[in-house]
């Protein structure tokens, strides 16, 4: 365990850095990999300390529940130890991999729950409520939209959270996902306009959900 | 201006507006629908992770890790290998210094003690982990050496075992086999198997004198002790056929006086000595002799007969207290230590032989000619030959490697 490790260490668990974005504590996340790679406990848990809130923000916004999110996210962080033997590093940020264990672990989750998330959806989008911004506090409404964002495409929710949950530059989240920042640009003006149809059109919605694509 | 980019491109800019990156403040309210959307998105409650929650998610994880098998099963497995190699090093370094000289506590072990099964293990992995040919054969020399050995210190215990000598035997032949010609014809080589062979000649002979006596004392003198029969006697019919053939080859063509000395056999001896010849011997090569040795006929008769020798003047005959029977250490060319000096009595014979390989043993024929000088000149043993005390004598135990 180098020195600067040991500091970023020290920090994060001071609560010296409030943020657990890996580039304010400055850690070598490769080098962490390696040591992972190589069975080093520690290295586990500061890539652990590092990630553990972004994923857990991503599942908050995907899943339901707070214990559906914080089971999930544990769940992430398993299949972390568990692949990274495997893992190999690439030009890609680590994170870019525990985004993906992610959103695979969400399809997981709806594949085994879409005809009760189906019927829940149902209910909610019968009952017709305007989602108008007044309103979206209000937890129905923003069940609406968690619903609604499931509805799009994987890649497109995970720009839109990215982007705006995680308040990604466009060029961050172009490095998180392979992609060129144009292409991130044109994902993003997709999903929003795709996520405009589903809350403004239950309608619209409705059909979505029962395969009727457009 | 804005016409210049795509719409992608304008949005995308708008947004950075509103919502810039890396900021968590919560943006106004726009008029564009796509940016409230956004904005929308972006409040998306998120619960906060409690520091329990934090550390029951990481134990989670944790356990996983340990109950992997294999980020910890690869290392260790590399580790060992590691492991294995710097043993396999510490094997061979711990085994090059066996053979070199250095003797470990297994090292003097003998057949029925533990640590003898640890002394051939070892011994058998020098030879597995030597490659060079001449390497192995130098091993196999000495090792055929330590059985000869032991043979002899069994012997001793009055417990003679024959097959040690037959590995001793082919140990030699062995070792023949596996060098190359310029190790073959190299002094050093040569020297020490002559060593081992004089050794297990030499325990032969005693199994013979000392075996022979107490179970058959009947036994009928020895007929094949003829003068050419320089070939030793054998201390089982296998073992000794080779090495006495070869024995009595070399002897007489290459024989040194000082060999000579201790070589002698007294007609006393005879009777227990059952040497036999073997036409097919192998070892005639092996047993040459240093060049210088001068060919020795009367190897086989005492010179000195009865006690003439008997430079302790122990009457002849007479049991030298210092010498029982039972442990003559050498081959008995003085019965009763008539031919030796007090307290040298057992190495008498081991002396000779030390002294065909050039260790101390010039005053075995301190007496002068080369053969008959061993017993009438107060030979080897009488004239506080280096080799008897040291072997016989010092020891006790008769231990008859006299170098």
């Amino acid at each position: 365990m180098g020195f600067t490790e040991i500091i970023a260490l020290m920090g994060i668990l001071a609560g010296a850095f409030p943020e657990d974005d890996p580039a304010s504590v400055s850690l070598d996340i490769p080098h962490l990999v390696q040591r992972a790679q190589a069975g080093d406990r520690e290295a586990v848990s500061i890539l652990y300390r590092a990630y553990v809130r972004r994923i857990h923000r991503y599942f908050s916004t995907r899943l339901p529940t707070a214990s559906d999110a914080e089971d999930a996210t544990a769940d992430v962080f398993v299949r972390m130890v568990e692949g990274l033997p495997a893992y190999k590093t690439t030009g890609a940020p680590f994170e870019a991999w525990l985004y993906r264990i992610a959103a695979s672990r969400v399809s997981d989750f709806y594949r085994s729950k879409s005809n009760r998330l189906n019927e829940a959806l149902q209910d909610n989008l019968d009952d017709d409520t305007p989602a108008s911004e007044e309103v979206f506090i209000e937890g129905q409404t923003v069940e609406s939209l968690r619903a609604a964002m499931n509805q799009l495409p994987e890649e497109h929710q995970m720009v839109l959270i990215l982007r705006f949950v995680e308040r990604n530059s466009h060029e961050e989240v172009a490095a998180l996902l392979g992609k060129s920042s144009t292409a991130v640009k044109t994902i993003q003006h997709r999903a929003l306009l795709r996520l405009s149809e589903l809350m403004g059109s239950p309608q619209k919605a409705r059909h979505y959900l029962r395969g009727d694509h457009e | 201006m804005s016409e210049l980019f795509s719409r992608e491109e304008q949005l995308a800019r708008r947004l950075d507006q509103v919502l810039p990156p890396g900021e968590t403040s919560r943006p106004p309210r726009t008029n564009d629908p796509l940016v409230n959307l956004a904005t929308q998105v972006s409040a998306l409650p998120t619960a906060e992770l409690s520091e329990a929650a934090l550390q029951r998610m990481e134990a989670r994880m944790l356990n996983a890790f340990d109950a992997l098998p294999r980020p910890r099963g690869q290392k260790p497995a590399r580790r060992w290998a590691e492991m294995a190699s710097r043993w396999a090093i510490a094997a061979s370094l711990i085994l090059a210094l066996l053979t070199a000289g250095l003797i470990p506590a297994s090292a003097s072990s003998l057949p029925g003690n533990p640590l003898y099964l640890v002394k051939r293990t070892l011994e058998r992995a020098a030879l597995v982990l030597t490659t060079d040919p001449d390497a192995q054969a130098r091993l196999q020399l000495d090792h055929a050496l330590r059985r000869a050995e032991e043979a002899q210190a069994l012997q001793l215990r009055g417990q003679p075992d024959d097959a040690l000598l037959a590995e001793a035997v082919q140990g030699v032949q062995s070792a023949r086999l596996s060098a190359s010609a310029a190790v073959l014809s190299s002094p050093e080589f040569q020297s020490a198997q002559s060593r081992v062979l004089d050794l297990v000649i030499l325990v032969a002979e005693q199994s013979d004198s000392i075996g022979q006596p107490a179970a058959d004392a009947t036994d009928t003198p020895a007929p094949t002790h003829t003068p050419s029969l320089t070939a030793t006697p054998t201390a089982s019919a296998t073992a000794t056929a080779t090495v006495t053939a070869s024995h009595t080859a070399t002897e007489t063509a290459t024989h040194t006086s000082t060999a000579t000395a201790s070589q002698t056999v007294t007609p006393s001896q005879t009777p227990s000595i059952t040497p036999s010849l073997t036409p097919t011997n192998t070892l005639t090569l092996t047993r040459t002799l240093s060049p210088t040795r001068t060919p020795r006929p009367t190897r086989t008769t005492d010179p000195c007969p009865g006690n003439s020798c008997n430079s302790s003047g122990v009457p002849s005959g007479a049991i030298d207290p210092q010498n029982p029977p039972g442990q003559n250490g050498g081959r008995n060319d003085c019965p009763g230590g008539s031919c030796d000096a007090p307290g040298q009595s057992e190495g008498s014979n081991s002396g000779g032989n030390s002294g065909d390989n050039g260790a101390g043993n010039g005053n075995s024929n301190a007496g002068g000619s080369d053969n008959g000088n061993s017993n009438t000149g107060g030979n080897g043993n009488g004239g506080g030959n280096g080799n008897g005390g040291g072997n016989g004598g010092g020891n006790g135990n008769g231990k008859g490697r006299n170098i």
